[in-house]
């Protein structure tokens, strides 16, 4: 009688305390891939396996979605068509303009001295899946190592900034997403007059916290910020990618600093497609 | 049913969960809460089955979670690992076919799962995570009641 409770207890913990050793060899494994760039077997195999099911069933949820959507809200749709093509209007002719500064810009750009980069190419991806985790801003996207895409890698989209690729398996890859609380980018005041350079921090639900502005910092709320090309981890984001625009900007007198809150202009959780930079 | 079988149905399962979780988790989100569909998945089935093999059962929740997630996939693995656990346990203790009983399991299991990882993997938002958290406990408190109607027609009254 006396021996068979430790026994008993022993086989109820037994299976516990092995699947919690497992998880953790597994996730030490899994971050020592990562940190290396590549990813462990167990991930590579389960995101290689499911990544096709889950793309399938959001193509049958994208599908039943938009046939109901036609049936129910059709005057509705009407009224955004109407809105959308004069958007698209005053897009074309702002399209036109810059086409015009942009070549006027190439031709002086001849008399100067500069080193001319070249951009980036960019790979189009789509969104397989949103990240689950709590308080993770991850998504996982279609392209991985036989599509030549490396950690670290940018990933943005028509709108702007998404954020940079984690790890990668070879179907598909982990993209941190810039409103992250883990991410940081260098940032800048897209308007000319400006350029006041901060470093933005994720803080969830699609806002950033642009901090070590100074405190003569020229921002305003409505002001666009850019990347900055300067910092974040390896210097990974090329300058000129739209991060956002901002809402606030608050004193920091304890640092006699300025900090702004910068909404990005990526909407994450309605990320259909991205390109990622090559 | 035999506990192969049976633990092999659960597998399938869980993982057409996890499915239906990364393909209609983000079209489920209220505010800033996305549902965890997986959790809600694994608390009946869980609650189905003994201890030891929900304990199994969580961990490979962790596991297809982890891979999507790519960060914290260790602390995801043994935050769901202990919320099966937790929830296996109830079985030897409670009515499982009680629906209000099965509620209540899904929202301590979310709490669970969200606190213990909270504790191995600290995120630097304390506040709003607590609040997503609440938000994630009583939306799974939800969710786990299609799950548990569907886990009563698979899952005849046996064990593993």
């Amino acid at each position: 009688m006396t021996d068979a409770k430790p026994a008993g207890c022993w086989r109820r913990f037994l299976p516990v305390v092995l699947c919690m050793f497992l998880g953790t060899g597994l996730g030490v494994w899994h971050n020592a891939a990562v940190a290396r760039g590549a990813n462990d077997p167990v991930t590579n195999v389960l995101r290689t396996v499911l990544a096709p099911m889950v793309a399938a069933t959001d193509a049958v949820a994208d599908w039943t979605t938009d046939t109901f959507t036609m049936l129910f809200r059709g005057r509705r749709l009407a009224a955004e068509n109407a809105r959308l093509r004069r958007q698209v209007a005053r897009l074309t002719d702002e399209v036109n303009h810059l086409r015009e500064m942009q070549a006027r810009a190439a031709n002086l750009e001849q008399f100067l001295p500069f080193v001319q980069s070249k951009p980036p190419a960019k790979l189009a991806a789509p969104v397989i899946a949103i990240g689950p985790g709590p308080g993770i801003g991850t998504l996982v996207v279609g392209c991985g190592i036989r599509q030549g895409v490396r950690a670290g890698a940018v990933v943005v989209a028509p709108q702007g900034l998404v954020g940079h690729v984690l790890d990668v398996s070879p179907t598909t890859s982990a993209v941190l997403i810039a409103c992250d609380p883990r991410s940081a980018v260098g940032a800048m005041v897209q308007r000319p007059e400006s350029r006041a350079i901060g470093i933005c921090h994720g803080l969830g639900n699609r806002l950033l916290r642009c901090s070590y502005l100074t405190r003569e910092a020229d921002i305003r709320p409505g002001d666009t910020m850019i990347t900055s090309g300067l910092g974040g981890p390896g210097g990974i984001y090329p300058k000129g990618i739209v991060i956002g625009t901002v809402i606030s900007v608050q004193d920091d007198l304890a640092r006699s600093a300025k900090t702004a809150v910068v909404r990005m202009a990526v909407d994450p959780g309605r990320l259909e497609e991205v390109a990622v930079l090559r | 049913m035999t506990p192969v079988r049976a633990g092999v149905l659960g597998a399938l399962l869980l993982i057409a969960a996890f499915v239906l979780d990364m393909s209609l988790g983000s079209r489920l989100t209220i505010g800033a809460v996305r549902p965890d569909v997986t959790l809600a998945a694994l608390v009946p089935l869980a609650m189905a089955v003994r201890s030891g093999p929900a304990a199994g059962l969580g961990l490979m929740a962790g596991l297809l979670e982890g891979s999507f997630v790519s960060l914290s996939l260790g602390s995801l693995a043994v935050s769901r690992t202990l919320a099966g656990w937790a929830a296996g346990l109830l079985e030897q203790r409670l009515f499982r076919d009680n629906l209000v009983v099965t509620m209540a399991a899904g929202v301590m299991a979310s709490l669970i799962a969200d606190g213990v990882f909270f504790l191995l993997a600290p995120q630097p938002l304390v506040a709003q995570y607590a609040s997503v958290g609440l938000g994630r406990a009583v939306y799974a408190g939800f969710l786990v009641v299609p799950f548990a109607l569907a886990m009563r027609k698979l899952y005849p009254a046996t064990h593993l």
